[in-house]
């Protein structure tokens, strides 16, 4: 497969992938970059590649914000959790159903989360765990438990 | 996929508004993502850094192409939904798309008008009127901005509006949010596209930090939060070039919408940053251009710069009048910072002070803030 060809399919869902996970846009645009510029270097080698670039944007996304905790705290740094915003320009193209859907994504727990985000991918149980270092079953279960609370999600939704 | 692992999960029904919902939404983020990323430009910049060109121009895909890929692959779909459901995510994207491409081309004819304008108008040095003009450089005006700012800092009020352009699911203009920013105090408003506010928030010497959300209707205050940017430290490097010059584009970049609880830079940090920017040579002028109905110097990034800026300086009073930043492989897109400096009256300063609207009721920061999405 041509890189170009590859980032042409994959560059956007790689970005969405992210936000998936819980990144703010502006976040996943930039990792996904640079996942993409790894994955030019070493294209020669790299074998999957769709699962590759989840991959290195998981752990680029981890190292970010392992690092964004590492930062010096300041006097004016606020004392509550600060959610991650949408960047004005996505934010003023996302429909009302896509905020929620990601809304709904960020409140599942972290490992329910990162399955669901590589479903909505199209990868299949094995290929998640073989990903995650799980078992399918255990990525099944996550699944099950993930649908579970986004019903419960709708579920709360639809009666307001 | 999904419908195998539901199959082996044993539940069959209970999720399954939830899948359709998912299906939705995260189809209506890959078309907003098609909107608002351009891939080629992102890809370029990629084979840049290696040195290379890329290959091959980009292939027509084809309306909707993207976001009907997503989920042709996802084995997600009810079959009885399917149909309606790609149809839905195909029309807005198609759309969305051909307006995109009268915005581009819409864009691109206001550029070649604007450099008709330009040429019209006359480079620095070589004043329109045929008047003699001291030849102003890059260098001259940094200095005299820097000297300006450092004056209206403590005197007067910023007051900046920022808009969103090029947006194809808003065509023409949308007002995004209204800024002000006096000493240590400011106010941020932001508005939805369909012009009401969502967040106010801002800080003031008496109250502390305030919030106001307008969705959910609530209220929070917070003293010790909303404390000005601190300035730019010197930037190390040879020359100066360093942070402080990749600073440059967050001190005028607009927060997004959304409670930030600090404000953005002050004019000092905005000045510091001007100088290491020019003396960088990551700024140029590039000759003058009305502005408010005034001919104001124009300043911009070079070609090869990351973030693409452009700052129009009053001739005047040498402060800054407009900000205009385009982002990097974001097609189109490009927001406006349109900056007014104000003196200190009872009204103006009244500017700065967040309202808290009758009836709203007061909670915790945590609960006010949360609600972004």
């Amino acid at each position: 497969v041509e890189f170009a060809e590859f980032f042409r399919a994959e560059h956007k869902k790689l970005v969405r992938f992210l936000m998936a996970i819980g990144a703010g846009g502006d976040d996943a645009a930039e990792i996904a970059q640079a996942t993409f510029f790894k994955a030019f270097e070493g294209w020669d080698v790299i074998r999957a590649p769709r699962a590759w670039i989840r991959r290195v944007a998981v752990n680029e996304l981890t190292a970010a914000r392992r690092a964004a905790r590492r930062e010096t705290p300041r006097a004016s740094l606020p004392d509550v959790p600060v959610p991650v915003p949408v960047p004005t320009t996505l934010a003023l193209e996302l429909t009302e159903e896509a905020r929620q859907v990601l809304a709904a994504l960020r409140a599942l727990p972290p490992g329910q989360r990162q399955v669901m985000a590589w479903i909505i991918d199209g990868f299949g149980a094995s290929e998640i765990a073989r990903e995650l270092g799980v078992s399918p079953d255990s990525v099944r279960q996550s699944y099950a438990k993930a649908r579970k609370n986004l019903g419960r999600f709708y579920g709360r939704r639809n009666k307001r | 996929m999904i419908r195998r692992l539901r199959d082996a999960s044993g539940v069959r029904t209970s999720g399954e508004a939830a899948d359709a919902a998912v299906r939705r939404g995260m189809a209506d983020v890959l078309a907003a993502l098609d909107n608002v990323i351009d891939d080629e430009a992102v890809l370029g910049r990629i084979h840049a850094q290696f040195g290379e060109s890329v290959p091959g121009a980009a292939p027509d895909r084809g309306a909707g192409t993207a976001a009907d890929e997503a989920w042709a692959r996802i084995d997600v779909l009810d079959s009885a939904t399917a149909t309606a459901t790609a149809a839905r995510a195909r029309r807005p994207a198609a759309s969305r798309r051909r307006r995109a491409t009268r915005l581009v081309a819409g864009t691109a004819a206001a550029l070649a008008a604007g450099a008709v304008a330009l040429a019209a108008i006359g480079m620095p040095g070589t004043p329109h009127n045929g008047a003699k003009e001291p030849l102003l450089t890059a260098a001259y005006v940094a200095k005299q901005v820097d000297s300006a700012l450092s004056v209206a800092e403590p005197g007067e009020i910023a007051r900046m509006t920022v808009t969103t352009t090029g947006s194809a699911a808003i065509p023409g203009a949308a007002t995004t949010a209204e800024e002000w920013s006096y000493g240590d105090q400011w106010r941020s408003v932001t508005y939805s596209s369909a012009g009401h506010p969502v967040y106010d928030e801002g800080r003031s010497g008496s109250s502390g930090y305030t919030l106001v959300n307008y969705q959910a209707r609530v209220w929070a205050h917070g003293s010790g939060l909303g404390t000005p940017a601190a300035p730019v430290p010197p930037a190390p490097g040879p020359r100066g070039c360093g942070p402080a010059v990749a600073a440059l584009s967050w001190l005028f970049q607009p927060r997004p919408p959304g409670p930030g609880l600090s404000a953005g830079a002050q004019p000092s940090a905005v000045a510091s940053a001007l100088r290491a920017a020019i003396s960088c040579g990551t700024l140029a002028q590039a000759g003058r251009q009305r502005v408010h109905g005034t001919e104001a110097i124009e300043l911009t990034t070079r070609q090869d710069s990351l973030i693409s800026e452009t700052i129009w300086v009053s001739p005047a009073t040498y402060l800054p009048v407009r900000v205009v930043v385009r982002l990097p492989g974001m097609a189109a897109l490009q927001r406006t910072a349109d900056i007014t400096w104000l003196r200190p009256t009872a009204q103006n300063l009244a500017n700065l002070t967040v309202p808290i609207p009758a009836g709203f009721r007061p909670v915790p920061r945590t609960e006010a803030a949360k609600i972004v999405f």
